[in-house]
């Protein structure tokens, strides 16, 4: 099969076999706003040997990966591990070659940028939403104004501000591996993150962000640690699934 | 090894866990943290161009590991030329032969400010020669007299309450002592009062020494400083090649910036001291040993750091001032103190285990707690990346079956593949 038109789903193995329902608002939002998109039985982007330590066997599964992606137009992906895989590992650190990659967020702001994701298509959201920047996308990949400009965009959506955003934000402690190394601790590290670092208030609704590992471990620091009055009913969410109830759920 | 390896990551574990679970370290550290926070941006505030300072800085101490050799011979000229004495020591056993030909059995060696002769496990070795060692920066000597382990790299005793001090005191001094901070300050001022008088030898580190004059920059606020490198009749500097910088110019670079970064305006005390105390008010003729020392020892430690600079990636870590920034802003120090490293602490503290003291086997617990945030970067004066030196060194362990059962089960759980 050839898909040199096509746009290409990645999704990830986190989302696939750990976040069902956010997964389904991505796919969602895509369809919502007219993108054709194919998606594979993909397993595991190779990310995590890379992290852990096992280089060639992370670039053994990188070209077989690619025999798999290599032909499509436009490879998209919510989860910014994988994203930093294609565009670091595989074409910085291997020199394999990729289609273009964006990570959702990117490609949704291309949208808003065609007019095709407009202010007018979507419903309010009246909730009061803090942004997580995932440091795989942010401090990693640059990433910081478009999942800000596609909340900006939702109706009803108040943006509260913590102390430290961009450069400076705080890890949930869902990264490099920690969560298998030590999960407890990596929980732990979220919780500080919420109440110490970013000082969520009580009428908070919920963190807002775009990894699947972030929202894992943000969820389990939450239900592990967080005994804090007024944070009880405090969610997690990912940004698709703000933007997919904007655009009637 | 593979068994052996992995009770010293449940070792390491188990540690960080009590660690964490401990509301004393909690408390002690989230009020660090804060008042770290407050005085480092008063002091930026005031200093606002000391960023544009780091970044020459940068490449002052990039330069200056590349020309590591002829920097260090210079040193030794100058030190040498001065009627100091200096060796260029290659291993940690060549350090503490030289260091030990300077002590006699029955000297009582006083110290301040240096975490590199920890390298050298100098306090129990020195006692091995009949040495009395006594750490005069408070919070050394907190940790000394409990018995325990640094917990930050300017804040030894960052997880020590001041009630547990108070007790302490009371064990060490024979005498009740309130929980109440000037009073402790006071008793360990008036213990050690003594010691710096009776001391034969004294040990200090170095934040910089300036090849062009041989000189050492010591920044200290207690006073202990002077003292340790003024009174006795012997100063012994210890201090990493990395330590060494082109010009005295260079060194104040490095006093300003460190002293900002590690959330001080200013310093109470910065000391330059080159050479022995001398004088020559009678007759013209220098003699030496006046009121200071007569002798002035400087040992520079190689231990692997020239290595280290041979490696791109690891070089950086060479740059670190140890103002401790990274600590405080980092994910997984701020719950676990200074259990999350060996000697050195945090993500870079990893690198350090592998190059300085513990070797790979230590180093690796502390890589595959590193959550590779990156932000410890965006705090650090010398731009240190962190993760990027800490994937390098995971990949190291991976090639020699230095991955953490946990890890490995879990990424071969998550790719379907048989690892190692
Ligand atoms: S790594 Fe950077 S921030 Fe950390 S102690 Fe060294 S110089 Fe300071």
């Amino acid at each position: 099969m050839s898909h040199e038109d096509g746009i290409l789903l990645w999704r990830g193995c986190t989302y696939r076999n750990q976040l069902p329902e956010e997964l389904k608002s991505i796919e969602r939002v895509l369809r919502r706003v007219d993108v054709a998109f194919s998606t594979l039985e993909e397993g595991c982007c190779g990310y995590p040997l890379f992290l852990s330590g096992y280089q060639r066997e992370a670039r053994d599964l990188a070209v077989e990966n690619i025999d798999e992606i290599g032909s499509f137009r436009l490879i998209v992906t919510a989860c910014p591990a994988c994203l930093r895989a294609f565009k670091e590992v595989y074409e910085e650190h291997f020199g394999l070659s990729l289609p273009p990659v964006l990570h959702l967020t990117q490609f949704l702001d291309e949208k808003v940028k065609e007019g095709v994701l407009t202010r007018d298509r979507l419903r309010p959201v009246k909730l009061k939403v803090m942004y997580h920047d995932p440091c795989e996308l942010g401090r990693a990949m640059g990433v910081y104004e478009e999942p800000r400009r596609l909340l900006g965009l939702v109706p009803g959506l108040r943006l509260f501000e913590q102390r430290f955003t961009r450069e400076a934000s705080a890890c949930c402690g869902g990264g490099g591996l920690l969560p298998a190394f030590f999960p407890s601790l990596a929980s732990m590290a979220a919780a500080r993150k919420l109440t110490q670092e970013d000082r969520v208030p009580e009428d908070l609704d919920a963190v807002v962000t775009t990894c699947p590992q972030c929202i894992l471990n943000l969820r389990k620091g939450l239900e592990m640690w967080v005994e804090e009055e007024g944070l009880e009913d405090l969610q997690v969410l990912d940004l698709a699934q703000i933007l997919d109830m904007a655009l009637g759920g | 090894m593979g068994e052996n390896f992995e009770r010293l990551v449940g070792d390491y574990l188990q540690a960080l866990w009590d660690a964490a679970m401990d509301d004393h370290i909690r408390l002690a550290l989230s009020r660090a943290v804060e008042s770290f926070r407050r005085n480092r941006a008063a002091a930026f505030k005031l200093y606002p161009w000391v960023e544009e300072k780091a970044e020459r800085l940068r490449e002052v101490k990039d330069y200056s590991l590349l020309h590591v050799d002829e920097l260090a011979r210079e040193v030794k000229d100058r030190v040498e030329d001065l009627h100091g004495n200096c060796i260029i020591a290659e291993t940690v056993e060549e350090a503490m032969e030289y260091i030990g030909d300077q002590v006699k059995p029955g000297d009582v060696v006083v110290k301040a400010k240096s975490i590199t002769s920890e390298e050298l496990h100098l306090n129990p070795r020195l006692e091995e020669l009949g040495c009395k060692v006594y750490e005069t920066d408070l919070g050394e000597f907190i940790i000394q007299n409990l018995g325990s382990r640094p917990m930050h790299i300017l804040s030894p005793a960052i997880h020590v309450s001041r009630e547990r001090v108070a007790e302490l005191f009371s064990k060490v001094m024979g005498r009740e002592f309130p929980p109440d901070i000037p009073t402790l300050a006071g008793a360990a001022r008036e213990f050690l009062r003594e010691k710096f008088l009776e001391a034969k030898v004294g040990i200090s580190g170095a934040n910089a020494i300036a090849a062009e004059t041989g000189t050492t920059f010591l920044i200290g606020n207690e006073g202990n400083t002077r003292l340790v490198t003024g009174l006795p009749e012997k100063h012994i500097v210890i201090a990493g090649l990395e330590k060494i910088v082109p010009t005295l110019q260079d060194g104040m670079l490095v006093v300003e910036v460190v002293s900002r970064y590690a959330n001080y305006k200013a310093p109470a005390y910065v000391s330059l001291i080159s050479g022995p105390s001398k004088t020559g008010d009678i007759e013209k003729q220098i003699v030496y040993g006046a009121h200071g020392p007569r002798e002035y020892h400087v040992v520079l430690l190689d231990n692997h750091r020239r290595e280290m600079i041979k490696d791109p990636v690891y070089r950086q870590a060479l740059r670190c001032l140890r103002c401790g920034a990274c600590l405080y802003e980092c994910t997984i120090y701020p719950l676990v103190a200074g259990y999350y490293g060996y000697l050195y602490m945090g993500g870079i503290g990893a690198v350090f285990t592998k190059y300085l003291i513990g070797g790979m086997e230590n180093a690796a617990p502390i890589a595959y707690t590193c959550t590779l945030c990156g932000r410890c970067k965006e705090y650090c004066p010398m731009k240190i990346d962190v993760p990027e030196m800490i994937l390098k060194l995971r990949s190291e362990l991976a090639e020699r079956g230095l991955v953490p059962e946990r890890v490995r089960g879990n990424v071969e759980e998550i790719t379907g593949r048989k690892l190692e």
